[in-house]
């Protein structure tokens, strides 16, 4: 179902999210699709649970972006790469590359976008909507978006980053 | 995250346009629509083939249109600001052109007024250019006339460029410069430039019949001309009235001949274990040949077959 992206400043978009522990969780189910549901209406390139009103630590992107990747599992993901759209409790692990500035806009602040600066390499390790632990190694535009995301999940808009070296 | 990306159509069809969707999609200028060329027969075997462009798109989830022919026809939807063509080798409507608020681009493999028209790739090889280049251009009614955004220069020393090569160069320039100048396009920061019509030329579309070889040019000429043309229509010579392709070749500036007797252009003599054919000025000499109908051969084995060709006059 297609869900109203909540607004800064909203305080819900500056709190801390929890973990997702239990993945068998129905909630969770009907919260991924939502969240997907939505993302796809806005089009946008990232949605982040709290922008829903979900204090839960998810994101998802669209899968049209979705990166190719193995999990840490061997040898049975040898054969079957995964095209993660959802990342639970993901956690960005290394930055790689050196930060250079664009302009980025967020579905909850409507109709500004500011120049942020961002790494333009990242390394995130997150869990599949079956738990299943991944890590990707990515460069360019989707490295921005994971590093726009995992912000959202601990409580960080691009406002709080204006003026960052 | 929000999604910055301006809505855009791609028009392009062949490899070369490949270059330049591909770098947009890199650029965070990925198109939601692309419209390209009707799959098509293609080769010896006529099988149908899809475009460089729809495999590419089809790749990264992009849908496709590929309309038989644009006038009258309706986009599915108008609701986009830029328009970006390609080498998508059918005409674009006014109509379809203007849709878009900030209109509809162009990228031509020269440097506009230069070589307007459908094969400017191909003239700038035949011709000997020592440099070319490539062009943005805002579209408008007429072919290849609207106001350049921006044009970028490539020197052309004594490479011996072949089409293939020479057009994934200028496209990858091109590729690079839309993407430069794209942000400052939009923002209104740059003047567009009328182009100078009085210095206007013109190419024109290439035909099969272009690749006749005519041995009364210079070999250098010659070797250009199957630069130009591969791998379309390819150069040909007539030999006891049936066609036959010269695929590869090298050229002498050496003419050899019997003192006393005159050099005939076009005309056939032992070369190594193969044949050379005499021009107007040095040799060419053919190393990979097709007869009408026939599988390609090598010179020494078209010569094996077909002993008779020495001393025989192309045509």
């Amino acid at each position: 179902m297609i869900k109203k992206v909540i607004q800064n400043p909203n305080p819900l978009l500056y709190k801390k999210t929890e973990n997702i522990t239990d993945f068998k969780d129905k909630n969770l189910r009907q919260l991924i699709k939502d969240m997907k549901d939505t993302l796809l209406e806005q089009d946008g390139l990232g949605l982040a649970a709290p922008q829903i009103g979900i204090s839960k630590a998810v994101f998802v992107i669209p899968p049209d972006y979705a990166p190719k990747v193995r999990t840490l599992s061997i040898p049975l993901s040898l054969f079957s790469p995964l095209f993660p759209t959802t990342y639970i409790n993901p956690r960005i692990v290394g930055y790689l590359g050196v930060k250079e500035e664009w302009e980025e806009g967020c579905l909850s602040i409507r109709g500004v976008y500011y120049k942020i600066r961002r790494y333009n390499e990242v390394v995130l390790e997150a869990q599949a909507e079956n738990g299943k632990k991944f890590s990707i190694t990515t460069k360019g535009l989707l490295a921005k978006v994971f590093q726009h995301e995992t912000d959202h999940l601990n409580g960080t808009l691009i406002t709080n980053r204006l003026h960052e070296k | 995250m929000k999604n910055k990306h301006l809505k855009i159509i791609f028009f392009g069809t062949p490899e070369f346009s490949n270059i330049v969707l591909q770098k947009l999609i890199d650029s965070n200028y990925k198109p939601f629509l692309v419209v390209t060329q009707p799959d098509k027969p293609t080769g010896r075997k006529k099988e149908i083939i899809p475009s460089p462009v729809k495999i590419l798109a089809q790749k990264h989830n992009i849908p496709i249109i590929q309309p038989e022919k644009l006038k009258n026809y309706k986009l599915p939807t108008t609701n986009y600001q830029l328009g970006i063509v390609a080498a998508y080798g059918k005409i674009i409507p006014t109509e379809i052109l203007e849709i878009p608020k900030y209109g509809t681009l162009n990228i031509h493999p020269s440097l506009l007024p230069k070589y307007r028209g459908p094969s400017p790739i191909q003239a700038t090889i035949l011709n000997k250019d020592k440099k070319t280049g490539v062009t943005i251009m805002k579209m408008d009614k007429t072919m290849d006339h609207g106001p350049v955004i921006k044009s970028k220069k490539l020197k052309i020393k004594n490479e011996k460029f072949t089409y293939e090569i020479l057009g994934k160069k200028l496209f990858k320039i091109g590729a690079n410069l839309l993407i430069e100048v794209l942000p400052d396009y939009i923002s209104g920061k740059i003047k567009l430039k009328k182009q100078a019509d009085r210095k206007a030329t013109y190419t024109k579309i290439i035909k099969r019949e272009d690749g006749l070889i005519n041995w009364n040019k210079p070999a250098d000429y010659i070797e250009r001309q199957l630069h130009a043309y591969t791998p379309w229509p390819r150069i040909y010579t007539f030999f006891n009235g049936k066609r036959l392709k010269v695929l590869k070749l090298e050229i002498s500036e050496y003419t050899i001949g019997t003192p006393g007797v005159p050099i005939v252009s076009g005309q056939a003599i032992k070369y190594d274990d193969g044949f050379a054919v005499q021009t107007s000025n040095g040799l060419v000499i053919p190393s990979i040949v097709q007869l009408e109908g026939k599988n390609t051969q090598t010179a020494k084995e078209f010569l094996n077959g077909h002993p008779k060709i020495i001393g025989s006059t192309l045509n």
